[in-house]
């Protein structure tokens, strides 16, 4: 690992067992240049990719409105701080016994894994209740078009674990970021 | 009034003072909202008390929360009170809505 790197949550210490784990689907997709347009692409991924998991849940209205959301999430994240001249979006799903995993990739520049940093920093208090409160109510005031609260709202709403790794890209000034999120099968079922 | 897109559709009643949102909101931005809520905050422009009825809106993703949430605190600072009509089936009513009332209030939470 080199000084670059920097990894939070499920990414600490376990990255020989996440080597050998496979994912049940994964899917890489471009994200054109005109992204406004093509908005409407991250729901129906989002929605695909839930829909997918959900035939062995109990609820599975409810079980597709929690897995969307979360996904959904994860990809518009994904592709808001790509720095990727194609806007390169990598997904995978793994559903485990007892959680479902969702990971994405994306490539950053400096400024916005600067911002992922201090994103993380403030998760210390593990209130995300309070958290949330906080930046909603900090974003609402400022016009900001950035609500930074996709995150939180995993973290808030659905028992999430969260994990966050930046590795330096071999391109010059660009970082592989991945995300991850833990959502208990328990969480979905029992809603 | 009713606003129509492809994924949601927005209906102001303006002698009940209500919106009903339907379906799918998941835009790019927090701003991308304001040409669509900022009709329901015209209609709190006279003041008294208004609906925002959001049963059966199915998605909202975070930018839309955000901008959902200047609607409730402007809302807030007309000192309006209000009702926000939920679906308690639908699990992000139950914990984001709930949160982000929190900004309003005077406005009433109900789960259908």
């Amino acid at each position: 690992m080199t000084d670059e790197s920097f990894v939070y949550g499920l990414y600490e210490g376990n990255e020989t067992t996440e080597k050998n784990q496979k994912s049940d689907l994964s899917l890489d997709f471009v994200f054109p240049l005109e992204l406004m347009a093509h908005w409407r692409k991250c729901s129906l991924v989002s929605n695909f990719l839930a829909n997918y998991h959900i035939l062995t849940f109990q609820k599975q209205k409810k079980a597709q409105v929690v897995l969307s959301t979360v996904i959904n999430e994860l990809i518009e994240n994904a592709i808001k701080f790509n720095a990727d001249q194609n806007k390169l979006v990598s997904i995978s799903l793994q559903r485990n016994p007892d959680v479902i995993t969702i990971e994405t990739m994306n490539t950053s520049d400096q400024k916005n894994v600067t911002k992922v940093k201090k994103f993380v920093s403030t998760l210390n208090s593990g209130n995300y209740e309070k958290l949330f409160m906080d930046t909603l109510e900090k974003v609402a005031l400022s016009n900001s078009n950035s609500s930074g609260l996709g995150l939180l709202t995993i973290l808030k709403d659905y028992n999430a674990k969260l994990g966050i790794k930046i590795e330096p890209s071999t391109r010059k000034g660009l970082y592989s970021v991945l995300v991850k999120a833990c959502i208990p099968i328990s969480e979905l079922d029992t809603l | 009034m009713l606003i129509t897109q492809e994924d949601f559709s927005i209906e102001l009643l303006s002698e009940e003072k209500t919106a009903i949102l339907t379906g799918t909101m998941r835009l790019s931005s927090p701003t991308a909202y304001d040409e669509f809520f900022s009709e329901i905050v015209k209609m709190m422009s006279e003041g008294g008390s208004i609906t925002v009825d959001i049963s059966q809106l199915e998605f909202l993703n975070s930018s839309g929360l955000t901008s959902l949430g200047r609607v409730f605190i402007q809302a807030k600072n007309l000192n309006m009170t209000g009702k926000i009509i939920a679906n308690k089936d639908v699990p992000w009513h139950q914990r984001s809505i709930v949160s982000i009332a929190k900004l309003w209030p005077k406005a009433l939470v109900v789960m259908k």
